[in-house]
């Protein structure tokens, strides 16, 4: 024990062997990652930042790439359309906007199917082929598409007018009343001096071509030039035809070419040609036969 | 070179006072302070974990206490004592953590020794070996915790009994005790006892 005592007063005296064969064994250091680490925390906790460890910026990069990811894919999901793909709709609102602004430009209105409206065409035009080719392709579009909603419109309102016409004829025909009828309608062609035919061939021009076309915008516009009394005329003439053709189709005969025989009669501004048109040239081949 | 060199003091200053700039936002005197003690830490960590891994992780966790601490850090006890204690209760702290861990090293310890009684590496025939220094950490690795740890803050901070009874939370006769045992068998094990 006391061997030992005096072995530990020599050690700690300091300059034992065997405190210099420790030092000499041991030099290791931390890491430079570890000081960098130590040393950049003391800093940051003295300037007030935060601590962070090594692993803070990647996580948080990855983090919030994860959660935007996450967000675009819900979003999508829900709305049901690519959110980074949307050419048609940003071509539309384009379209929409470059129209707006020519209108506004040259004060135009806004229905195109009027003569004064058709008689701006051509500046119309002018404005559009300075703009881009996608604009101006997208700008015709959209007016082509209003106007043939206007003209279909317009259509199918002289094609409900006609009917009801053709209902009424067929019952005062039938009720040997139709010459009051007809004395009205001579009447109001005796005031009509354009040529009748020229404006049914327009008309069947029409509807065989639904405003799908310039052309059919300007066909549109001189359809629009015959006053009120000469369409009633044009659809009333070509009413009676279609309605000697119903009659025929549905096998009564005999009616039929009686009331072909009252419209020949009658009729004798309404030439051969516009007859063939609308019965169909069998049809009329076989009226007059009969 | 030491670190007061390089900065050109000429006064070096005392690791309280270093310690004490700090709190006041000097990141300088923290600097002075690393320098200083960052080896005899890592060393004192290393030895006594005997895992780099866990050594540098603890050894970070001593730093990081400290400059949490900086306000509140107050000059009664010496700095070295006041650093030492913060990394002794972490090595605890750890132990009690990772029982398996240490149990697993203590087994690696035992294959270690069975190892050297194969290849004839016996204390005795170290005597005769030039490398004693590696011997001297083999044995001061097969010394008991408590020993070892005694020993290593003795070398590596310079400390007094009192102080390491201190820092340790032992009384002095147990840490003479400790150390005591600890020298008779590292001297013992180089030849010399």
């Amino acid at each position: 024990m006391a061997n030992n005592d005096k072995e530990l007063n020599d050690y700690l005296k300091g300059n034992s062997e065997l405190s210099e064969q420790y030092r000499q064994s041991n030099t290791m250091e931390p890491s430079a990652h570890v000081d960098k680490t130590i040393l950049s925390a003391a800093r940051e906790e003295v300037t007030g930042r935060r601590y962070r460890s090594a692993w803070t910026v990647p996580v948080s990069v990855a983090a919030v790439v994860t959660l935007s990811v996450s967000i675009v894919l819900t979003m999508q999901e829900e709305t049901g359309q690519t959110i980074f793909n949307k050419p048609e709709t940003e071509m539309y609102d384009s379209a929409i906007l470059a129209e707006e602004a020519v209108l506004q430009k040259k004060n135009v209105p806004e229905k195109v199917s009027t003569p004064d409206k058709i008689g701006n065409k051509t500046t119309k035009d002018a404005d559009i082929q300075v703009m881009a080719p996608a604009e101006s392709a997208a700008v015709e579009g959209y007016r082509i598409d209003k106007n043939e909603i206007h003209l279909n419109s317009e259509v199918d309102a002289i094609q409900q007018e006609s009917q009801d016409r053709a209902v009424e004829f067929s019952r005062s025909y039938k009720k040997n009343d139709i010459v009051p009828e007809k004395k009205r309608m001579e009447a109001r062609a005796k005031r009509k001096t354009k040529d009748s035919r020229q404006t049914i061939i327009k008309e069947q021009q029409l509807q065989s071509e639904p405003a799908s076309s310039p052309a059919a915008i300007t066909a549109d516009s001189e359809y629009y030039l015959d006053d009120e009394l000469n369409e009633n005329l044009v659809n009333f003439h070509q009413q009676e035809l279609i309605n000697i053709k119903m009659l025929w189709e549905e096998g009564n005969f005999t009616d039929a070419k009686l009331a072909f025989d009252e419209f020949i009669k009658n009729r004798t501004d309404v030439t051969e040609d516009t007859m063939v048109q609308v019965l169909g040239s069998d049809v009329y081949q076989a009226l007059n036969e009969m | 070179m030491d670190a007061d060199t390089l900065l050109g003091m000429d006064v070096i200053e005392s690791d309280e006072i270093l310690m004490q700039r700090y709190a006041t936002g000097d990141v300088g005197a923290f600097e002075l302070l690393y320098q200083r003690h960052k080896g005899p830490v890592y060393r004192y960590m290393l030895k006594l974990c005997q895992n780099e891994a866990i050594a540098e992780e603890l050894f970070q966790e001593v730093w990081i206490k400290l400059i949490k601490a900086r306000v509140n850090y107050v000059a009664s006890a010496k700095f070295t004592t006041y650093l030492y204690k913060l990394a002794h209760n972490l090595f605890i702290d750890h132990y009690r953590k990772q029982n398996v861990r240490i149990v697993i090293d203590e087994s690696v310890e035992i294959d270690n020794a069975e190892a050297d009684i194969q290849n004839g590496n016996n204390p005795e025939a170290q005597t005769q070996l030039e490398q004693s220094i590696d011997q001297l950490n083999k044995i001061l690795d097969e010394l008991p915790s408590e020993q070892r740890e005694v020993f290593l803050l003795r070398e590596e901070s310079g400390m007094t009994v009192p102080e390491i009874a201190d820092t340790i939370g032992v009384n002095q006769e147990a840490v003479k005790s400790r150390l005591r045992y600890a020298i008779a068998k590292l001297r013992k094990g180089l030849g010399n006892g």
